[in-house]
């Protein structure tokens, strides 16, 4: 084997773990063989060229809810877990000067799931789920919050939620 | 700063800092004086306020090793922005040493599952220009670090920071087991850095991982576990090598298992040699 398919290996490998670590629900389902997500969902955003980067965790929902065999109860217990991990990749990747990230699913009703950066330097990040009472829009958007401030940070996501297509 | 210069020409040994998942035994560590400073991974405190950061870890030494600019690469309006608030902390921190990693990050604007190793033949150009800049945004020299080459373009490495440290006024953030890792993967001798390992004073070491697939053998640079016997050797034979010079700094990596006594072990063993 040369370096080049080693790398190839390592690298299905690091996307099995970023998508599927942060969660076992999605490790124990797609360790069926009929259920073999990785491969065909890293061949799908490679080629509708998604960006890999903390949405990845929505790109795979949505490509759940549209491309797989899998009913709606099931990506129903995929949803949240998949949002949340969204929300942390956020907050443990990004280098902008957002302090959080505000996410809303059409199908998670009328809440909304917020990764937050840390507040301390030894305190770790957080995700939070807090019901928005107010209309939300209809399809997938996100907002950026610049403070830990959650009141502040509510009032403008209405104002900030940005359609998103995945 | 003044403390530090008074320990003379001694190599002072640091751990790295990177996340939640560490602090306990960073914070164990630094309680037992078994290690002299810190190096944080910026990335994940560049959020906070540099003086509150100071404020609540004060009275540790640090050094800022840096992740995801992506300085080679990044649109130079996003890398100004990210450099401006770096710059920030650099005036109110006041680190030994700032450092980057040379890797590509992402392709045609994707982002890759972990940093590449770049083709150096094909970016010294490009390097020059984005290494310069990056000085000049931060208003500080970069010290990078070697990468731990798994493909044959490994072989360019030492020829490449060679151009690009005389060029730039850059520095070497050696990792000493990286160019183990990299000899092992694809037959760089270790000794070929040994000049320019000779002008830094800015080294890395850490654990790595050796991969069997059925007919090649592979090393990862894991940060996992404790050094390896080939690590401590090279590290005996820069530190016999390496001119008396003050502020000389070692930190040992351990970025998973990251517990106190495997981690201690380590720094009494260099501790020994140094």
């Amino acid at each position: 084997m040369n370096g080049e398919t080693f790398l190839e290996i390592l690298a299905m490998d690091k996307w099995k773990q970023t998508l599927f670590d942060p969660f076992p629900e999605m490790a124990s389902l797609s360790a069926d063989p009929q259920h073999d997500f990785l491969w065909p969902f890293i061949e799908w955003a490679t080629q509708t060229r998604r960006p890999m980067n903390w949405t990845l965790h929505l790109d795979f929902l949505g490509w759940l809810q549209r491309c797989t065999s899998l009913n709606n109860q099931q990506v129903a217990q995929l949803m949240q877990p998949l949002l949340v991990a969204a929300a942390h990749r956020f907050a443990v990747t990004d280098i902008t000067s957002n302090i959080g990230v505000v996410i809303r699913w059409p199908a998670f009703g009328n809440h909304l799931i917020i990764g937050w950066k840390s507040r301390e330097p030894v305190s770790g990040c957080t995700v939070t789920i807090v019901h928005w009472p107010g209309q939300l829009p209809e399809r997938a958007a996100v907002a950026y919050v610049k403070n830990h401030d959650l009141p502040d940070a509510r009032e403008v996501v209405w104002h900030l939620l940005t359609e998103v297509a995945v | 700063m003044a403390n530090f210069f008074n320990e003379g020409l001694a190599m002072i040994f640091g751990v790295n800092w990177n996340s939640k998942r560490q602090t306990e035994a960073v914070l164990s560590l630094h309680q037992c004086q078994d290690v002299q400073f810190c190096e944080i991974l910026l990335d994940n405190f560049l959020h906070l306020d540099p003086a509150f950061f100071l404020k609540k870890v004060g009275g540790h030494r640090f050094a800022f090793h840096i992740m995801n600019s992506a300085f080679l690469e990044r649109p130079v309006e996003e890398l100004q922005e990210i450099g401006s608030r770096i710059k920030n902390w650099i005036q109110i921190v006041k680190p030994l040493y700032v450092s980057d990693h040379v890797a590509q990050f992402t392709y045609r604007g994707r982002l890759l599952p972990f940093p590449e190793e770049i083709n150096y033949g094909l970016s010294l150009k490009n390097a020059y220009e984005r290494v310069s800049l990056w000085q000049e945004i931060l208003g500080a020299r970069i010290y990078l670090e070697n990468f731990p080459s798994i493909l044959s373009r490994g072989c360019e490495q030492v020829s490449f920071f060679n151009d690009v440290l005389s060029k730039t006024g850059a520095g070497l953030l050696f990792d000493i087991s990286n160019a183990v890792v990299s000899f092992q993967n694809c037959g760089v001798d270790p000794a070929d850095w040994l000049p320019l390992a000779k002008e830094t004073r800015h080294f890395h070491i850490g654990g790595y991982e050796e991969v069997q697939t059925e007919n090649s053998r592979w090393i990862l640079d894991s940060h996992d576990r404790g050094l390896s016997e080939a690590s401590v050797t090279f590290f005996r034979r820069i530190v016999s090598d390496l001119p008396m010079k003050p502020a000389v700094t070692c930190v040992i990596e351990r970025d998973f298992r990251a517990d106190y006594s495997s981690w201690k072990n380590d720094f009494d063993t260099l501790r020994s040699i140094a």
